[in-house]
């Protein structure tokens, strides 16, 4: 299986949130839960419906990403630019705090 | 302008208190997002891909200076220090927190401004020609028929589940300036034969998957019948219009399904069963709301003063912007002024606070007070003397919104594509500006002369990409940024929907095609021959050829 992360927005900002181990919600990507296998995504779906509840997060889905041993990156462009910001505004989101995990976009 | 009276004012304010009510019940659980969603929509707040988005209307288009100022207030305390102009003469703010969007709509009822029906399956923003009021070639001011509409069309218990959204365009001149044949309903204000004032009524036009350019309903409504002729046109649509298929549920669909001659029948007999009733607006109260548009005092100038004269001959800079960036004024010795929010590299229809808060200024010392916000995503200064031109221009050069490219083709509709917008497949605005470096040479620009080239990110066609001269629609193709050309499309009086021109090109060719089709068109254009006028000449062919002639 694709490796994949729950991502959702946050509700109070609606900002892009990833599930991290530890069960809390996260804006880098870096630090998300990775899923190897099926049952480990709906045990992190489960966890996004009870953060859903609680009004913590809207909208939870998973997404594919690929992993090395230095970044995770998602596989979708869309799903690129959610964890790092507006590519024309590169001082916004994400890519404003941190470096870029990967090249970005492909070297777009 | 028109002012809120105190009904209005208190209709705002429950408005803002009933949404904070819901936001509040929102964060703590009272309501689910399935619940709240709706809730929110209606007030203009969506869920984007990095935050949420407020759009607030600017009724067609027309803003004070203080309600500017209001504008960049709220962009430098609650946003990210800009707004974003749309075509429908609306401002998005792309970064606001659920929690302040309450305060923020506070802070705009104190100006007159709010966000109702910027979403949902009702009626929109009325828009209208961005001139109204200053040109010559209008009738009359249609501003005054956009905000009969607008208070007959806020909260309409009939209208506010329709089976989707409703676009209402005026204008009151023969060049069109609002996109009118490209609206659910456009209505351009005429004289009859007779010399009576009235409306010609265009329905069905639209843009997105399914372009049409509006039909032809009626050639004259007496303009004192008009909101009894938008219900019944509005109630047939609610009755017939298709609530199965989202994609389907247009009015321009059911115009098109009906047939145009049923459609009109249908109309004109429900008009004929309600026109007689108490609907319509009587003459009083059409002569209350006509009176805040009532045309400001004009001094008594004449054209081309002495200042124009030496800073035309001292700057080419200024004359240059002069000519591309300014309109004849109904009146003599002032102009019509176009704030191009289209820099080079910049993003069409962004502008920061401290540019709102100068041309805010500029707007309170130098027109009357007055700002006009245009469909193509730029600001206008609808009455300027011509002899304060000079230091209108000083003004924009120093905010960086003095572009002499009105109508060119670094003049970009954009809309805000993948880099903001949840639905796009595809990016927008980074081709907009890669275009606009390609053809940074102002003098190839203008050697190029009119040419309108419009970008959407997906087929929902926020970009206009169907009525630019040149289109430009973004696809994912196999999760790649894909770019498809359109050509021969155009918004005006002579409306007509762009033809794709062939295979998509990628992101990093696009550019290249756009000014391989720019360059056969000053291949084979004639004399003075526009770009959309070679185009209709020669039609699609010769493009084609040349463009895929290395590909082949």
């Amino acid at each position: 299986m694709q490796n994949q992360v729950v991502t959702a927005n946050r509700l109070l900002d609606g900002s892009v949130v990833y599930l991290a181990a530890d069960g809390s919600w996260t804006n880098s990507i870096r630090i998300a839960n990775i899923a190897q296998e099926d049952a480990a995504v709906q045990g992190m779906l489960k966890s996004a419906a009870d953060a859903e509840a609680s009004q913590e997060i809207v909208g939870a889905y998973a997404i594919d990403v690929s992993v090395d041993t230095s970044s995770v990156t998602p596989t979708k462009y869309k799903e690129l630019i959610r964890a790092k910001g507006p590519t024309t505004h590169t001082n916004f989101g994400m890519q404003a705090l941190e470096d870029p995990t990967t090249a970005y976009m492909n070297g777009v | 302008m028109y002012r809120y009276d105190e009904f209005d004012r208190a209709f705002v304010k429950d408005r803002v208190n009933q949404l904070r009510d819901q936001v509040s019940r929102r964060l703590s659980g009272g309501l689910t997002e399935d619940e709240f969603k709706p809730l929110r929509l209606q007030n203009g707040v969506y869920l984007q891909l990095h935050a949420y988005m407020l759009r607030v209307a600017i009724p067609y288009g027309t803003l004070s200076s203080r309600q500017m100022h209001k504008l960049a207030h709220i962009a430098r305390t609650y946003d990210k220090d800009y707004g974003h102009f749309t075509t429908r003469q609306n401002i998005q703010y792309n970064w606001p927190t659920l929690q302040d969007i309450p305060t923020i709509l506070d802070e705009l009822a104190e100006v007159d401004m709010h966000a109702i029906q910027t979403s949902g399956n009702c009626i929109r923003n009325v828009t209208a020609d961005q001139y109204a009021g200053a040109t010559a070639d209008e009738i009359e001011d249609p501003r005054v028929w956009a905000e009969i509409v607008r208070q007959w069309s806020t909260l309409h218990p009939e209208f506010a589940f329709l089976p989707r959204k409703f676009k209402i365009a005026v204008t009151a001149a023969p060049n069109d300036r609002a996109a009118i044949r490209f609206h659910d309903i456009g209505l351009a204000i005429v004289k009859n034969d007779a010399g009576d004032v009235g409306f010609e009524v265009h329905v069905g036009g639209g843009l997105g998957r399914t372009p049409m350019v509006a039909r032809k309903i009626r050639d004259f409504l007496p303009r004192h019948q008009l909101l009894s002729y938008l219900e019944a046109t509005l109630r047939v649509y609610n009755m017939l219009g298709r609530r199965d298929n989202k994609y389907k549920a247009r009015i321009k669909i059911l115009v098109h399904e009906t047939g145009v001659e049923e459609f009109t029948r249908l109309v004109e007999a429900e008009w004929s069963a309600v026109k007689e009733g108490t609907i319509d607006l009587p003459a009083d109260e059409m002569e209350r709301i006509a009176a805040y548009f009532a045309p400001p005092a004009f001094d008594a100038l004449s054209n081309d003063p002495q200042e124009l004269f030496a800073a035309r001959v001292a700057d080419p800079a200024f004359a240059a912007w002069e000519k591309a960036n300014t309109f004849t004024h109904r009146a003599t010795g002032y102009a019509i002024v176009n704030i191009s929010l289209k820099p080079t590299g910049g993003i069409p229809g962004d502008a920061t606070s401290a540019q709102m808060d100068a041309i805010a200024d500029l707007a309170e010392k130098y027109s009357l007070d007055e700002i006009r916000v245009t469909h193509e995503q730029n600001l206008t200064l609808p009455h300027v003397r011509q002899a304060d031109l000079p230091t209108v221009f000083n003004v924009l050069v120093s905010i960086g919104f003095a572009d002499a490219n009105i109508g060119l083709i670094s003049d970009i509709i954009c809309c805000p594509g993948l880099d903001y917008c949840s639905l796009a497949n595809a990016r927008s605005i980074p081709v907009s500006q890669r275009i606009t470096e390609r053809f940074a040479d102002m003098k190839r620009q203008h050697d190029v002369g009119d040419l309108k080239l419009k970008i959407s990110g997906c087929i929902n066609a926020c970009g206009h990409h169907h009525v630019g001269h040149i289109g430009i629609l973004g696809v994912d193709r196999r999760g790649e940024e894909y770019y498809q050309i359109t050509l021969g499309g155009s918004a005006d009086e002579n409306a007509s929907i762009g033809k794709i021109i062939g295979p998509a090109f990628s992101s990093d060719s696009i550019v290249d095609a756009v000014e391989k089709v720019v360059d056969i068109y000053i291949g084979i254009r004639q004399d003075n021959e526009s770009f959309l006028d070679t185009y209709r000449r020669v039609g699609l062919a010769p493009f084609k050829e040349k463009l895929y002639a290395d590909a082949a």
